[in-house]
């Protein structure tokens, strides 16, 4: 990773985390809003490995929390991102020609972060049906996938444009 | 091995910075250090979302006529900016036409009510993930908004105003499950509270005596708080749409419908005065009509003297 490559990584998330309450959530489709954050974090961990999932989890989750409309406690958010970035980087990490895993782990990664969200406003006190449940649960793995389609090549292109994968870089991925 | 070393210590890093963040929070409970790193963030955030929310806007406006307008390019060039102009002229005119007569019913409301407003638009929407409903909106202490008012669309009751930077405000929805709002029955004077539940078209409503008689279809108005903030009295807020009662228990609850749509909310106006006489039901929508059979008149030619 380059200061190049950091720098891609925050306006990335940055973005993602701009467009989501202005744009995603004004879409009203059915069912759950479509995660672009969690995504993005999932995409980056997927392509760089552990480490870089972590930062991206925990930046993702800082401007999640900081950023308005956003009102619920400072650093959960970033705890539970960071956690599944490094997740994900260990167990999906690492460069492959497959275009469906990318996808299959943003699934996982946006319904596991809802999971956690469901149940810490449960523990809050919050009424949550089980039907609401399962509805936004389903949508959200499905529209993550989708997402993912369009962000993933985004983001290996930026990783490819932006200099040569260096040495310690690979020896990471083993 | 060094590289899981450094792997562990980054993880490590993180995981206490978040930590300290949390433990700050709690400490001060929304003041101090936590409370100025969200009010430096949102000035800064908000500006971004805001040309945001006006690109998504335009993009919109021209996605339906989007398709049209690129045959039109590969066919004739200057006819395509042309057609492009107009087209989006009639897309935000139909746009602001709907604005106006939301502005319309906002004035007409705080006509009825004599309060004094400030409009404001929604600019974010919380995701409802976690199943709290907030929204942010581009009016702030600039304009003279401060925490705890009520906000009101056209329709009625909205929510109030929690925390407030320059230009923007934090807007805690009826939906919302902190939120709670003392209520009325329009016509009655049967007192409850309105709470949230995580969900927008379905409100609580706990009466306070379990024996007071409550029906679908009687509409819910505010009760007023003390001076006005965070809610002013006789704002209307919804309609009875199921009525639970559950023996043995001290009060009755109900199911309440707002007459506001909370999920799709656009223009909306903070009242930052709160009217000096309590407007009691006159806020409420009129009641539907139900047509009474009217008997047919039959004029019978009344005998008149007749003339000799």
């Amino acid at each position: 990773m380059n200061i190049y490559k950091y720098f891609a990584l925050i306006s990335t998330i940055f973005i993602a985390v701009i467009f989501q309450p202005t744009f995603l959530a004004r879409l009203s489709l059915p069912g759950a809003t479509p995660d672009l954050v969690i995504v993005m974090v999932c995409c980056w961990a997927v392509t760089k490995g552990p480490e870089v999932g972590a930062i991206a989890g925990f930046l993702a989750g800082f401007l999640i929390d900081v950023a308005p409309p956003g009102a619920h406690l400072m650093g959960i958010a970033s705890i539970i991102l960071a956690l599944i970035g490094y997740a994900i980087g260990i167990v999906g990490g690492g460069p492959s020609r497959s275009f469906s895993r990318p996808l299959v782990i943003s699934g996982v990664g946006a319904t596991t972060f809802f999971l956690f969200r469901t149940i810490s406003g449960v523990l809050v006190g919050n009424d949550i049906s089980l039907y609401n449940f399962s509805i936004n649960f389903l949508t959200q793995g499905i529209y993550a996938a989708a997402l993912a389609i369009f962000v993933y090549p985004g983001v290996t292109f930026l990783d490819k444009k932006l200099g040569p994968v260096s040495r310690s870089d690979e020896l990471r991925m083993k | 091995m060094r590289d899981s070393t450094r792997l562990r210590t980054v993880l490590a890093v993180l995981l206490l910075i978040s930590l300290t963040l949390v433990a700050l929070e709690l400490r001060s409970s929304g003041t101090g250090f936590t409370k100025s790193i969200r009010t430096i963030s949102f000035n800064i955030i908000s500006p971004f979302q805001k040309s945001a929310r006006s690109f998504t806007d335009s993009v919109q406006n021209f996605g339906s006529t989007w398709r049209e307008i690129r045959i039109a390019r590969e066919k004739v060039k200057d006819l395509e900016s042309e057609n492009l102009d107009l087209k989006e002229k009639l897309a935000n005119t139909d746009e602001n036409r709907r604005r106006a007569a939301e502005l319309d019913a906002l004035l007409k409301i705080a006509g009825l009510g004599t309060y004094e407003i400030v409009p404001a638009r929604v600019i974010a929407i919380g995701a409802g993930q976690d199943y709290s409903w907030t929204v942010s909106i581009d009016v702030g202490s600039k304009d003279g908004i401060t925490a705890d008012m009520s906000v009101i669309s056209g329709l009625g009751l909205v929510g109030r105003t929690i925390s407030v930077a320059d230009s923007t405000t934090l807007v805690a929805l009826l939906a919302d499950p902190s939120s709670k709002v003392g209520a009325r029955i329009g016509g009655k004077s049967e007192l409850g509270f309105i709470s949230g539940n995580g969900l927008p078209g379905e409100l609580e409503f706990e009466i306070f005596d379990p024996l007071s008689e409550i029906n679908e279809g009687d509409r819910i108005v505010t009760w007023g708080s003390e001076g006005g903030r965070p809610f002013v009295s006789g704002v209307p807020i919804g309609e009875v749409i199921g009525v639970k009662s559950s023996p043995g228990l001290l009060s009755k609850t109900a199911k309440v419908k707002p007459f506001v749509k909370l999920s799709t909310l656009d223009l909306v106006s903070v009242i930052v005065e709160a009217p000096r006489i309590d407007p009691r039901d006159s806020l409420l929508p009129p009641m539907p009509v139900i047509p009474t059979p009217t008997p047919a008149i039959t004029v019978s030619p009344s005998p008149s003297p007749s003339q000799k």
